[in-house]
């Protein structure tokens, strides 16, 4: 036993040789884990800073909220500062600035302080944990109430209208339901300036008048107001809670009257709504529009040339035509119908005093 | 290896402000199709409608249905002190990748060099050119209500050959309408 341990025991010039070698293994093992840890320390470290950044950003979109609740209520201060701490280490500051008194020319017209820049900048600061990240928005101030004459309103003189088949457009106020409404009737068709109504008239022709019913005998026609479609549809496109971005739209629904949901809808290029679309709200379309077999609950505000209404399609509410040069308006086996309560639950879909203009961006991040 | 949070955050700041209605994306020949479908139902139902024009394949247009799963997209973006006009936008911008020469989009290593249909994540303002990301196997721009979701799928290799691919998905909240 003894003999077999001293055969089994090292050789004098061998000892030590595997701490050496363990020595040896460790130390690149070492500077690896070493390397290793320092690459996920500085992961880490730059992921933090990432959370902090997105914070500090939440916190001054906090900060234009504010601004925006503040101006619907009407205690928003131009010049006043406004500073708040949030939950977790975040806070913000806000700054307001009223265009319409700071004696610039902020839209670069050429006039300085004049009505269209009566919008307030704000600029909020959000702050986290050494970090801070600014914004700027507008707040507009929303339009007066626009009459918009008859349940179909162009604007041009040169018109182009074709009325077939068992359509029909008509300024007696119909229910949703397709019963009588309580509200007055407004003409069938209405022409703002430059158009007359002797161009209305004259482009309907004897088969067509009929089918334009409403205030006074048919056809019922009249004379719209200057409608600002400018301002109108700056307030539609910055409150717009759905950016249309599709040109085509196969049944889908865009609100819903039923249920009390209106929408305010933008499009920014021409429009078809088709097979069982339905919508309700306001849509503004900033090109042409073309309804097959499609509804919409409210008001409708078309800036193209064209509007093709085809196939069972309806409007329960109002339709108005931007000044394009030339009308186009084609309605084949389609209905439209003055709706007060069509109106009056598309309008319940703006907001406030204020909206907040499409001017959000982001002025600096340290 | 791009340093996939510093690409993230290039691509929300670029993209944060943009308006969502200003989204284009280059035509398919799908797309044309569709288009000249919806185009010939408009005029045949008003004959005297305007006609609209027909876009080529590869031009940006509003789609004719949803933003989904496309290579490249064409936005706009507020500008500094005069946002409060919303027709006061930057010049157009693009992010989509740019092939690189030799190869094309057909899911097959054409140069042999490990890395599939592989190019650049550019970006463009106005007349000027950028680059987000090399080595780019694909990406895709989808469109839910406001929120942008992007996916670039990167590729590199080591000195051995051996190939790493990573894909990173982003969301990013556009701003603007």
């Amino acid at each position: 036993m003894a003999q077999s341990r001293r055969q089994a025991g090292p050789r004098s010039s061998e000892a030590g040789s595997i701490l050496v070698l363990l020595i040896g293994l460790a130390v690149p093992l070492l500077i690896m884990l070493t390397a290793a840890a320092g690459t996920m320390v500085g992961r880490s470290k730059t992921l933090q800073e990432d959370i902090k950044l997105e914070k500090a950003l939440m916190a001054a979109e906090s900060g234009i909220d504010e601004a925006l609740y503040r101006a619907n209520l009407g205690i928003l201060v131009p010049g006043e500062l406004i500073t708040r701490e949030l939950a977790d280490g975040m806070g913000f500051e806000v700054t307001t600035v009223s265009l319409k008194t700071d004696g610039v020319d902020n839209d670069a017209d050429g006039l300085t302080d004049e009505a269209d820049e009566s919008v307030i900048m704000v600029t909020a600061t959000g702050t986290y944990a050494g970090t801070s990240r600014r914004v700027n928005a507008y707040l507009g101030q929303l339009p007066q109430a626009t009459p918009f004459g008859g349940a179909a309103n162009l604007s041009e003189s040169n018109l182009q209208i074709e009325i077939e088949g068992s359509s029909l457009v008509t300024g007696l106020d119909t229910n949703l339901d397709g019963t009588p409404g309580p509200g007055p009737a407004v003409p069938g068709m209405s022409v703002s300036p430059p158009g007359t109504i002797p161009d209305l008239l004259g482009s309907l022709s004897a088969t067509e008048r009929p089918k334009v019913t409403g205030l006074g005998p048919a056809p019922s026609l009249g004379l719209g107001s200057v409608i600002d479609l400018a301002s109108l549809a700056r307030i539609i496109k910055s409150s717009a809670t759905q950016v249309l971005t599709s040109a085509e739209y196969e049944g889908a629904t865009i609100g819903n009257a039923l249920t009390n949901n209106y929408v305010i809808a933008y499009a920014s290029s021409n429009l078809t709504l088709k097979a069982g679309t339905r919508g309700a709200g306001i849509l503004l379309v900033e090109g042409n529009l073309h309804m097959a077999d499609a509804r919409w609950d409210g008001l409708i505000v078309a800036l193209g040339s064209d509007i093709e209404m085809e196939a069972g399609s309806s409007i329960y509410g109002k339709i108005v035509q931007g000044p394009t040069g030339q009308s186009n308006f084609h309605l084949r086996g389609s209905w439209i119908y003055h709706s007060s309560q069509a109106m009056d639950g598309a309008f319940s879909a703006i907001p406030g005093k204020y909206v907040s203009f499409d001017g959000w961006h982001e002025v600096s991040k340290d | 290896m791009t340093h996939t949070p510093k690409l993230a955050d290039r691509l929300t700041q670029l993209l944060r402000p943009a308006l969502t209605s200003s989204l284009r994306v280059r035509a398919t020949q799908a797309d044309v199709d569709q288009l000249e479908a919806i185009e010939a139902a408009r005029l045949a139902a008003n004959p005297l409608a305007t006609p609209n024009p027909i876009p080529e394949v590869g031009d940006w247009i509003v789609p004719p249905g949803p933003i989904t799963s496309r290579p490249g997209i064409r936005f706009q973006g507020a500008v500094g002190p005069v946002s409060l006009l919303p027709d006061a936008t930057t010049d157009p911008r693009t992010i989509e990748r740019v092939l690189d020469p030799a190869e094309t989009a057909n899911g097959v290593d054409d140069d042999e060099d490990g890395l599939i249909d592989e190019g650049t994540l550019r970006g463009t303002s106005g007349a000027t050119g950028f680059a987000l990301a090399l080595d780019v196997e694909a990406v895709s721009f989808t469109l839910n209500g406001k929120v942008l979701d992007v996916e670039v799928s990167l590729a590199r290799k080591d000195q051995s050959r051996n190939v790493f691919r990573s894909t990173f998905r982003h969301s990013i909240w556009l701003r603007n309408n």
